[in-house]
């Protein structure tokens, strides 16, 4: 194992702390100090808040503050005392962000806030993730465990006196198959069998009972009330993010993020649900386990009612 | 001190275990010992970590040095795959301070695998003059953890003699032996806007398959004569034909349809199972009088872990004395005994 592995991933992290370290530096002059930093994990934006503090000595003495532009971060904002928005007097030239500080309003401390896009290496190497590979099964429910933490607090912590990290994604597949094919109507079964039966037969050499098993699905289909369409639909409805949601909780701290089918290009049935638990993570809280739960029966039972309504 | 391991885990799932302390709790080195047959994979936040055997020891000096990040990780992970269904082991976690344990806990490492066996199956198959055999019916038995997924093979004299059933040949089949004709694709034609709009991705992907199993030639035995998949190749040269049969596909959406319903319910023959080729069958030239089939069951977890095949020999007595056809029997399941472990975390 694997000391060494852990402190070359150390390198990721070190290119963008190395470049706010730049940053302080050339913002030395007026003590800058993190209030915080907020990664968020799934759309991997970063915001850094720069506390400065700009005595009048200082802002009449300076002309001019330079702070180098590094990938995409860029200066979203500032703040006076009385959170006027002074972020219009940055200006950004020759991949530089400069201030004129002679301009500033008459305040000792400003709010400087910073964006930029955090590489997902970079997220990788903050942050380890990781769900059950299989769930855990009782009658009622299926449940994944849910497991993350950072990787390195404390050299986080020794740069950054606030790191919270948002939105930590911890992506689940919830199999929703088994739902479906328990719960097939009476009346489709009909059908289904018939069909069966063609299928059964296109497999043996028997020309005739192939197209006796055909006449058979086409008499049962003539006489069924209610469209494979309806049912397709019907299955679309329940496989909704929105819909299935209902079927779903998560422990604490974890909270339901977003919910996508997970189509196959069989496509008539989503055959996992992709789901995902976010949470947030922390210097102060650096581990987040918990369980994610998805309440089969009850969906399973919800499939049924909805295909009854149907009259199937 | 808050301990965490992950409630369960495959054979060579990682399992992340993490320990946070108080920031005034002090001691001098920490222990984590992993049980036999694991090994650890990683560790968080750690500078450094002190390996002997297996066990992980860290001086305080090797973590944390802020003073609210006070825990750190591990992952650890079972590298075998235990036979029975169930494997436990103990990772104990133990903190020192003046050469006194100031804290021990036991944490369980829980493994669970999946397990298929033979309940029955026939011990032989007579092939007579007067009737065919029309299935090789199987009694299967699923008991342990973890969905799987299923590959049911037949071979003879180490040949594989099953053969899959892919959808697309099927159709391709089916449209061939029913009612398949330039006529019933005329009327398609008109009648196409009654016809249902769903999954026309599907539809086209069944299509092309479809065409390249005409383009390529590639067809496999038993499921035409030689000469009638070179008839159904020659009738769709013709571009007009062509055209007619795929509009025929389409209108047979529904069909497929409840195709796919079948196909959901015979891919899922028990909760944790699912068949990688429900429509699997033997499909062979038998060549000696008595031949030896051996009938195994091929099965992975949803990590990827392939475990032991599980095999049953049948024996294949041709008693016939005239025409010999080539075998083609289809593999059914017949019956399931479904025994998953249930809620394996609160065990």
């Amino acid at each position: 194992m694997d000391v060494e592995s852990t402190k070359a991933s150390l390198e990721g992290i070190n290119i963008v702390v190395g470049w706010l370290d730049k940053a302080s530096e050339y913002l030395k002059p007026f003590k800058p100090e993190i209030k915080s930093i907020v990664i968020n994990y799934k759309n991997q934006r970063s915001e850094i808040n720069l506390l400065l503090h700009i005595p009048d000595g200082i802002r009449r003495k300076l002309h001019s503050v330079e702070v180098p532009a590094y990938q995409n971060f860029v200066v979203q904002d500032m703040m006076d005392e009385s959170f006027v928005r002074i972020g219009g007097l940055w200006q950004y030239e020759d991949g530089k962000w400069k201030l004129d500080p002679g301009k500033l309003p008459k305040s000792e401390r400003y709010l400087l806030m910073l964006r930029g896009t955090v590489p997902s290496e970079m997220l990788d190497q903050l942050v380890r993730i990781q769900p059950a590979v299989n769930r855990d099964q009782t009658e009622e429910f299926d449940r994944f465990w849910l497991h993350c933490m950072l990787r390195n607090a404390a050299l986080l912590e020794k740069m950054w006196q606030e790191l919270s990290i948002d939105e930590v994604n911890v992506g689940v597949k919830v199999g929703i198959e088994r739902c479906f094919s328990t719960t097939i109507p009476k009346e489709l079964k009909g059908r289904l069998e018939a069909t069966q039966r063609w299928i059964a037969a296109g497999r043996g050499k028997d020309r005739e009972e192939v197209r006796r098993a055909w006449q058979r699905m086409r008499e049962v289909t003539r006489s069924s009330k209610v469209s494979v369409e309806e049912i397709v639909q019907t299955i679309y409805r329940l496989t909704t993010g929105e819909a299935f949601a209902t079927f779903l909780a998560v422990d604490d701290p974890y909270r339901i993020g977003e919910i996508r089918r997970e189509e196959r290009l069989v496509g008539l049935f989503p055959a996992r649900m992709a789901v995902e638990a976010t949470t947030e993570l922390g210097l102060k809280k650096p581990t987040a386990a918990g369980y994610l739960s998805f309440k089969k029966k009850a969906y399973t039972s919800e499939i049924k009612t909805s295909l009854d309504k149907l009259g199937v | 001190m808050k301990l965490h391991i992950a409630p369960w885990a495959l054979p060579n799932e990682a399992m992340p275990i993490h320990i946070r302390w108080e920031p005034q709790f002090d001691f001098q080195s920490a222990t984590v010992s992993i049980p036999e047959g694991f090994d650890f994979v990683e560790f968080t936040n750690l500078d450094e970590v002190r390996l002997e055997g297996r066990k992980a020891i860290v001086d305080k000096s090797m973590v944390a040095k802020g003073g609210s990040s006070s825990y750190f990780g591990c992952v650890i992970c079972c590298k075998q795959i235990p036979k029975e269904t169930s494997l436990e082991g103990v990772v104990l976690i133990s903190f020192v301070h003046h050469e006194r344990v100031e804290f021990s806990r036991k944490l369980r490492a829980k493994i669970f695998r999946p397990q298929l066996a033979f309940i029955d199956a026939p011990e032989t198959i007579k092939l007579k003059d007067s009737g065919t055999v029309r299935s090789l019916p199987l009694h299967l038995r699923y008991t342990g953890f973890g969905d799987v997924q299923l590959r049911v093979e037949a071979t003879i004299g180490g040949n594989i003699v099953s053969e899959s059933g892919s959808i697309a040949f099927e159709i391709l089949r089916r449209l061939w032996l029913s009612e398949f004709s330039e006529k019933e694709g005329d009327q398609t034609v008109a009648k196409k806007k009654e016809t249902l709009k769903v999954a026309p991705e599907y539809v086209k992907a069944i299509a092309d398959e479809v065409q390249q199993i005409v383009d390529t030639g590639q067809v496999p035995t038993g499921m035409f004569d030689r000469e009638v998949f070179e008839e159904i190749s020659e009738w769709l040269q013709d571009p007009h034909r062509k055209q007619v049969f795929m509009e025929v596909l389409y209108s047979r959406t529904e069909d497929m349809l409840l195709g796919m319903l079948v196909d959901l319910l015979e891919s899922h023959p028990a909760t944790n199972v699912r068949l990688v080729d429900p429509r699997a069958k033997i499909s062979t030239q038998i060549k000696a009088p008595i031949e030896k089939l051996m009938l195994r069951l091929r099965y992975r977890d949803l990590l990827g872990n392939n475990y032991d095949p599980v095999e049953v020999p049948i024996k294949i007595i041709d008693e016939r004395t005239q025409a010999k056809p080539a075998l083609d029997i289809p593999i059914v399941i017949e019956k399931w005994e479904d025994k998953p472990l249930l809620n394996v975390a609160g065990v």
